[in-house]
């Protein structure tokens, strides 16, 4: 008979956003606590056996009581099995966020893998043994124990674990909480659930990261799901469904400008809006610009960015643009006098300033002469 | 504008007509002297030029000549080519006639402010420079052209003219309103940052922001510090109880028990052991001490033997030295009583030579008493006369009077003073001859007869009859009466202080102390020679010596009475010498004998105590022996030697035995080392103890931990602190980015700024180059330093050093001014091809020689391109330059109308 399991990882509940300022952030961190809801709901939709947790439920061993009671209170939503795995997020520590958890009194149906023990699913015909974490970075293999790891006879052996599969990443640093890639194999495992990377990906026969259920990051474009794994037997191939759950698309963009019409430029900030993978309100957009503009230029992007901040859900704008004055803007200024001396000296302070601030603090003035002398000239008074 | 000809009526101090001019193109002067009305002319200029026709009250009244009548003044010049002429009749009437033809009134004071581009005073306010257009410049009233205020307010004035003319030179355009309007809105941008001084302002956007980062930073470490201390809390715990998992081990603690039980079975079988070696010991013990008891019983016994032996030859030995000690004391006490008799024999005889001696010596004590007393009466005879020589002189010298020599000076002060006073009213006496006729005579008014041939010395009036005469009164003149009063006064003292000695005069008084002398001479001597004798006594004073003369009489007179009625002293007293030898004779055979008698006695004495003591020992000695010989026969009777000797032997054997077997028992322990086994299982129960101490410890730590974990997690687990961190960058980056705008606007600020100061000093170079050859005239080593902003010299540099204005001397200034002017003459004449006419109004008064003939010369110089106008009351001084010289006294055209 068919094992069914979800299998998901890396809720990082309570993960803060404290770069992220505003009601942007307050969503995105509510939408963190809102998916687990949704996959509550989908466990019950497909008849699940267990839902397999592969560590960093939560963001970190401090998060409030309050959000305790609350991640209860949504798993209590489902009377199926949770099976809860510490990660390097939240490892098992003598007092950590587990036994906190543990003295609220979770209901029977929360199983917290503390220990390396393993724990029976669907009435005993499969087992899943846990490798826990009890420490943030450990230089051990959590999942050696899996290959002597005891198991009724006849019961499918899942593994689940949290860490980083050897080879993964080129690095020449040590990779902390190292998984063997063919533990899988190693350990006779029907299937092997694991968290840490952010990203959904099968990583090795039987073996998958579940990716995060809710993007947080820019570097994977394939998070946002939880995966449906269908157990037939120890030798067949788990069948998985990678069912999307994100709402929110974490989109990295970067363009090179050059020296155009401000409406030209204006356009080229608005047309990202059309290459955008969903409705600009469930992205979160960072913007590398580069390049070189000229002032009027310079202003025509700000006015673009400042409508396009306020289209999406929350803009990261890496401004590392050069404001480099067209001629013709710098003669504008020229009036025979101080206005005119004093623009070229700010123009000649940002090609020789001696750092990056400097530099910035030097195109600003230049740019704020430059937008105060033509509303003046346009004949707007001076308290406007 | 250049002056062409002026005319003057009744204005001021120029009564009449005055007609000046015409006026050089080059340089005029005009000299006159000191309140001639030279300053009447500049004022009269400048007054047809600036001031209105209709003018009244009192700057109408301050024109007014002194004789009356309407002030007036004409003035012809020429300005860009063309040629004016005003007529300016205050009060009354005002003509402009120009190219385009006759303009009066008001119209005329309109094109006249058009012409020379000057803003009309109002009303009575206050004369400023910019009522004078450029003329306030280069119109240099009297005593002012060094005073830097003149120039700064004359140039202030036309800033807006000479900054054109300087513009156009340097080809900079003018700021305009434009320029206004972006530093206004700049300072109110850098107002929200920054404070005037460029320190960043503690109230604003920016500090408030500052402020709150600040706060949520403090709450922000307070937490992390609390989760910091939950983290290290949690670490403590995960150690704590991995010691505690390793103390509860159970392989370490059943180890420690069984080492403890394997010690512990052993210590058992030791102290068994040592129990059997007690008791083996004390066996040893019992049979040695018996064998002890044996062996001292068989040597006492031998002892005994012995002793009995030593004493019975002891005993023999004494009584053979007491037999013959008792024969030596029957001697000795044969002796002592010959010698007894002898000793009461010679006693006898010492106590009859000692009552003989004694007789002697009393009658000598008595002759030698006698002579004393003899002596002793003759001294008290001569002092009892002598007492009475100094009774008799000291009544003498209580009966003369009681002077002294302070006394007597005193009286010869006060006869001095009569003396001196008498000579005085003789001297001022009115001195009276009488040279009578023969048979005539006269006499005093009361009636005594007048000597003629001694003169009358009058010192009061006196009457005179002088008979065939009748009276005469003389009347002496002077202060006589007071020199009468203080004589009588002298007198009355002189007789009072002889009085109070019972003196006559001053002559008994020098006798009296005289006599006193000689009797204090007599009286000292009498006393020394009492004294004299007195000393031989042996006392102080008479009434001693009559006290110890008594006494002598009564011992004299008892001693006579012990020696008997008929004793003869001198015949006792010579046989004193054979007595006392008797007496030492006597005396020293009494006390050989005696010496003698005691040592025969202490001989006989000892010998006695050396007898009883023999006695003594004898009698302890037959004690002895017999008891010795009672302690034989009890033992032997007890047991026999024999049956002692084997009882010996029997309980050497059974103590031989008895050290064997605490042997073999010492060489078992010795085997199993009971020191280490004590030690090990005093170890044993040492680390059983500790390793139970470790896990109390451990668990009471564990607990201890768990239970502070949770303490701290309620602090550290705050979800505020996201919130904060959250709040904290959003501050942090909105701060940034407030500040990146701050210093924007500060630097937008400061590089406008500085290129209005840039262009204001490019400004001034056209006024320094043209003023420059001037100045290199002047002073050849200085540099001029121009205000840029004011245009104003501020100074010079002379030789890299910078001499503000106000430090330069006062003539300095004046001349610098004076260059300055013609600097700016220069620039107008070249920017609008016309100078204004320089009037100097007794410049340059300050001026030294040499500075001054320099002066002349620049403006020689100057008069060349610009028409230069001096007024002075020293024309001399300008000779030699070239020009129209005028004298404003050859200027009066008529003389001013009477009445």
């Amino acid at each position: 008979m068919t094992i069914r399991i979800l299998h998901t990882a890396d809720w990082h509940l309570g993960a803060p956003f404290t770069w992220i300022s505003g009601d942007a952030g307050a969503v995105l961190r509510e939408r963190r606590i809102e998916v687990i809801r949704e996959i509550a709901a989908l466990a019950r939709a497909r008849q699940v056996d267990a839902v397999l947790v592969a560590g960093d439920v939560f963001d970190g061993q401090h998060v409030a009581d309050a959000l305790l009671d609350r991640t209860l209170e949504i798993l209590a939503s489902w009377d199926g099995l949770w099976i809860l795995l510490p990660g390097n997020h939240d490892p098992a520590r003598a007092e950590s966020v587990w036994t906190r958890l543990v003295r609220r009194g979770p209901p029977p149906s929360v199983r917290i893998a503390l220990d390396r023990a393993p724990i029976p699913i669907a009435e005993g015909r499969a087992v899943v043994l846990p490798a826990p974490l009890a420490d943030r970075r450990s230089p051990d293999d959590p999942t050696a124990w899996l290959d002597e790891a005891p198991s009724p006879t006849g019961a499918l052996r899942i593994g689940l674990a949290h860490g980083a599969v050897e080879g993964l990443v080129a690095t020449a640093q040590r990779v902390a909480n190292p998984i063997a890639r063919d533990r899988a194999a190693r350990a006779g495992l029907a299937y092997f659930a694991l968290g840490d990377r952010h990203g959904t990906l099968e990583v090795a026969a039987r073996t998958w990261y579940a990716g995060t259920p809710e993007p947080d990051e820019f570097r994977y474009r394939e998070a946002g799901n939880v995966l449906l794994v269908e157990l037939d037997g120890p030798t067949a191939a788990p069948r998985v469904e990678a069912i999307p759950t994100g709402r929110f698309h974490w989109v990295e963009r970067r363009l090179e400008l050059a020296p155009r019409t401000p409406a030209e430029l204006a356009a080229r900030i608005e047309a990202l809006r059309d290459e955008l993978p969903a409705a600009p309100e469930r992205c979160v957009l960072r913007l590398a610009l580069d390049g070189a503009v000229d002032l009027a230029g310079r202003a025509a992007i700000d006015e673009a960015l400042a409508r396009l901040a306020a289209a999406v859900r929350h803009l990261v704008p890496l401004d590392e643009l050069v404001l480099q004055p067209a001629e013709l803007e710098l003669a504008a200024l020229e009036d025979g006098g101080p206005i005119g001396v004093c623009a070229r000296a700010l123009h000649e302070r940002t090609r020789r300033a001696p750092s990056e601030e400097e530099r910035a603090v030097a195109e600003l003035a230049l740019r704020f002469l430059w937008q105060e002398r033509n509303r003046l000239a346009r004949g707007e008074g001076a308290g406007g | 504008m250049r002056l062409v000809a002026l005319e003057i009526r009744d204005f001021r101090k120029l009564a009449g007509l005055w007609r000046i001019g015409p006026f050089d193109r080059g340089l005029t002067l005009i000299g006159g002297d000191n309140e001639e009305g030279k300053s009447t002319v500049l004022l009269a200029l400048k007054s047809a030029l600036f001031e209105a026709w209709s003018v009244g009250g009192r700057i109408r009244e301050a024109m007014t000549a002194h004789g009356g009548g309407t002030p007036r003044v004409a003035v012809t010049f020429e300005l860009g080519g063309t040629r004016y002429e005003l007529a300016k009749e205050f009060g009354r009437d005002c003509t402009l006639r120009g190219p385009g033809g006759p303009l009066r009134g008001d119209a005329a004071e309109a094109e006249l402010q058009r012409l020379l581009r000057f803003e009309p005073r109002r009303g009575r306010a206050e004369r400023r420079a910019e009522h004078q257009g450029l003329s306030a410049l280069f119109w240099v009233d009297q005593g002012t052209s060094f005073l830097p205020e003149t120039t700064a307010a004359a140039i202030a004035a036309q800033r807006d003219r000479l900054g054109a003319l300087l513009r156009r030179e340097i080809g900079m355009v003018a700021a305009g309103p434009l320029l206004a309007a972006l530093r206004a809105r700049i300072e109110q941008q850098y107002a929200q940052f920054w404070t005037e001084k460029g320190q960043e302002k503690r109230s604003g956007e920016l500090a408030a922001l500052r402020s709150r980062i600040a706060e949520r930073e403090s709450l922000v470490a307070t937490l992390r510090a609390a989760r910091a201390r939950y983290d290290e809390a949690v670490e403590k715990l995960e150690r704590a109880r991995a010691e505690r998992a390793r103390a509860e081990a159970p392989e370490r603690l059943e180890q420690a028990r069984e080492r403890l039980r394997i010690a512990t079975e052993r210590l058992a079988r030791i102290e068994r052991l040592e129990a059997d070696r007690a008791l083996a010991r004390k066996t040893v013990e019992a049979e040695a001490a018996e064998l002890r008891r044996l062996e001292e019983e068989l040597r006492a016994r031998a002892e005994l033997r012995e002793k009995l032996a030593r004493d019975e030859a002891a005993l023999r030995a004494l009584e053979a030295e007491a037999r013959d000690l008792d024969h030596r004391v029957r001697e000795i006490e044969e002796r002592l009583a010959a010698l007894d008799a002898e000793q009461t024999r010679l006693a006898e005889a010492a106590v009859a030579a000692r009552k003989r001696l004694a007789l002697a010596q009393a009658a000598r004590e008595l002759l030698e008493r006698q002579q004393e007393t003899g002596r002793l009466r003759r001294l008290a005879d001569e002092a009892e006369e002598k007492a009475e020589a100094i009774a008799r002189l000291e009544a003498e010298r209580s009966a003369t009077p009681p002077i002294d020599e302070a006394r007597l000076r005193r009286l010869k002060d006060l006869a001095g003073e009569v003396d001196r006073l008498e000579a005085g009213l003789l001297a001022q006496a009115t001195r009276i001859e009488l040279f009578p006729d023969p048979g005539r005579s006269a006499r005093t008014a009361e009636g005594s007869p007048i000597d003629p041939a001694r003169p009358l010395d009058l010192t009061a009036p006196t009457e005179l009859v002088l008979e065939g005469f009748g009276r005469i009164r003389v009347s002496p003149g002077g202060d006589l009466a007071g020199r009468r009063r203080a004589l009588a006064q002298a007198r009355d003292h002189l007789a009072a202080a002889l009085a109070e000695l019972g003196l006559g005069d001053l002559a008994a008084a020098e006798r009296a102390l005289a006599r006193r002398r000689e009797l204090d001479v007599r009286l000292a001597g009498e006393r020394k020679a009492l004294e004299g004798l007195l000393r031989g006594a042996g006392v102080l004073d008479l009434e001693s010596l009559r006290s110890r003369l008594r006494v002598e009489q009564r011992r004299l007179e008892t001693g006579r009475q012990s020696l008997g009625e008929d004793a003869e002293p001198a015949q006792l007293a010579g046989a004193s010498d054979a007595a006392a030898r008797a007496v030492e004779e006597s005396e020293g055979a009494l006390a050989k004998v005696r010496a003698e008698a005691e040592a025969a006695g202490r001989s006989a004495a000892a010998e006695r105590e050396r007898l009883a003591g023999i006695e003594g020992r004898r009698r302890e000695l037959l004690r002895a022996v017999d008891s010795a010989r009672n302690e034989q026969l009890a033992a032997e009777a007890r047991l026999s030697e024999a049956d002692l000797e084997a009882a010996r032997r029997a309980a050497a054997e059974r103590h031989r035995e008895a050290l064997a077997r605490v042997a073999a028992i010492d060489g078992e322990l010795a085997r199993l080392d009971g020191e280490d086994v004590r030690l090990r299982k005093t170890l044993a129960e040492r680390e059983l103890a500790a390793l139970e101490d470790e896990v109390r410890r451990c668990r009471r730590e564990v607990d201890r931990l768990e239970g502070e974990v949770r303490g701290l997690g309620v602090e550290a687990c705050d979800s505020r602190l996201d919130d904060l961190e959250r709040a904290l960058g959003q501050h942090r980056a909105e701060a940034a980015a407030l500040e990146r705008e701050a210093r924007a606007w500060k630097l937008l600020r400061e590089c406008l700024a500085e290129a209005e100061r840039a262009g204001a000093e490019r400004l001034v170079e056209p006024v320094t180059r043209r003023l420059e050859p001037y100045l290199r005239r002047l002073l050849p080593e200085a540099e001029p330093l121009i205000d840029a902003e004011r245009l104003v010299p501020v100074g010079l540099r002379r030789s890299d050093v910078v001499e503000p204005l106000e430090e330069l001397s006062v003539g300095t200034r004046e001349q610098l001014a004076v260059l300055v002017r013609l600097a700016l003459g220069e620039l107008l004449l070249e920017r609008e091809g016309e100078a204004p006419c320089l009037i100097l109004d007794d410049a340059l008064v300050f001026a030294d020689e040499d500075r001054f003939a320099r002066m002349k010369a620049i403006l020689a110089k100057a008069a060349e391109r610009q028409q230069i106008v001096v007024l002075t009351c020293r024309p001399r001084d300008w000779l030699g330059l070239p020009g129209t010289r005028l004298r404003l006294e050859d200027c009066r055209a008529s003389a001013p109308a009477r009445g």
